[in-house]
């Protein structure tokens, strides 16, 4: 009995001391939060400003929604037509591979003929340049001829060599020769393939018997391109002659532009006329 | 008749000419081919001079348009004749202006003519 009051005595003052502690500690916390409110309440407003916005933003994509739906109902309403078309593509497939064998197979015989076309093509060219010599000659021969003819006796028909010499030699086409001279140090910059497209044009000029009309040309391979034009009509050493202007583009130089006489030659040909 | 015509086998066309050639007839024998030449879709040439005497010496013999016409169907053309004839002749036909073979023969080779023809 005698313990009882001294327990007592302790168990108060201890409670008291507890609840003292558990006030100072909520005092404390207390004024954690009230330090922090400040800042609590401006990033309470500044996350409802931000609201506002994506409120807004939801609002629109809700809008958004119906049409969405509706597209995708009107594309899932195509979907048969589509599986439709790749069913069918899918069964033009085999007759497309069959062919693409079938082009292969070819393919080999293709490469092949092209191979001895290829093969074939010195010997073509060969043949036309020895037939190109060829020809200045055989004008010479027949004009020759022509003129041994008109001389043997008219019933023999000079008319008619003549005749078809006039319709194909003589009018209104005239060769130009091959030997035409385009090696002045002004060109050097061109490429024989240049040079054939120049003296095509130079051969169309000289032929059409028109002054001052240009004919043009252009190579897609070396980018050059030109023009040439008959600018006069002239008579040099009684022989049939025609001052041809040449202008030449080459890419990132300076045009060239040059004239040269061409005359006829005996065997008429065109030729530059050399001094 | 100075120009006769027969087609024989191998699509070869065989010409026999005589006397003078006129122009009229020798144009005339020209639109007669043509339409052969394209339905054969090619064709070989043996002209045969035979007592041949020249050309009818008129104005004209200018039109070579059956040439451009044709050229690319004839293989080959020979012409067999006397000696005399060759240089005109040889004119007459172009022969090194036209993509045409064609070749001279003499009076007496007209086989030789023929075997030139086959000759690929």
């Amino acid at each position: 009995m005698s313990d009882k009051p001294y327990i007592v005595t302790y168990l108060l003052p201890l409670s008291i001391l507890s609840l003292s502690a558990a006030l100072i500690y909520f005092s404390l916390i207390l004024s954690q939060v009230v330090n922090e409110l400040p800042f609590l309440l401006e990033k309470i407003e500044v996350t409802s400003k931000n609201i506002k916005p994506v409120v807004t933003e939801v609002s629109k994509i809700r809008e958004l929604i119906p049409p969405i739906t509706h597209e995708v109902t009107e594309l899932r309403k195509k979907i048969p037509a589509i599986l439709e078309e790749v069913k069918k593509t899918r069964e033009l497939v085999p007759s497309v591979i069959a062919e693409i064998k079938n082009v292969r197979e070819i393919t080999p015989s293709i490469l092949k003929e092209v191979k001895q076309t290829r093969e074939s093509i010195p010997a073509i060219l060969k043949e036309v340049e020895t037939t190109r010599k060829e020809i200045p000659g055989l004008l010479v021969k027949g004009e020759n001829i022509i003129k041994n003819a008109q001389q043997i006796a008219k019933k023999t028909g000079e008319g008619a060599v003549t005749g078809v010499f006039t319709g194909i030699i003589k009018a209104p086409f005239k060769l130009i020769g091959g030997i035409f001279n385009l090696d002045h140090l002004a060109y050097k910059n061109i490429t024989s393939e240049d040079r054939e497209l120049v003296l095509k044009a130079t051969d169309d000029a000289l032929n059409s018997g028109e002054i001052n009309k240009s004919y043009a040309w252009s190579n897609e391979n070396s980018k050059n391109k030109g023009t040439v034009t008959v600018t006069k009509k002239e008579m040099i050493e009684s022989r049939d002659c025609r001052l041809v202007k040449f202008t030449i583009k080459i890419p990132n130089k300076k045009p060239i532009e040059n004239e040269h006489s061409v005359c006829l030659n005996d065997g008429g040909v065109w030729e530059e006329y050399q001094e | 008749m100075p120009i006769e015509f027969k087609l024989e086998s191998d699509n070869l066309a065989l010409f026999h000419i005589s006397g003078e050639l006129a122009e009229k007839e020798f144009y005339q024998i020209q639109s007669e081919l043509g339409p052969i030449i394209h339905k054969l879709g090619y064709i070989k040439i043996l002209i045969i001079l035979k007592d041949f005497t020249g050309w009818e010496s008129t104005e004209g013999w200018e039109d070579t348009s059956f040439s451009d016409r044709n050229d690319k169907l004839i293989n080959k053309m020979a012409i067999v004749g006397d000696e005399k004839w060759r240089d005109l002749a040889t004119l007459f036909t172009l022969k090194g202006l036209r993509p045409v073979p064609i070749e001279y023969f003499n009076a007496n080779d007209e086989a030789q003519a023929r075997q030139w023809l086959d000759n690929k």
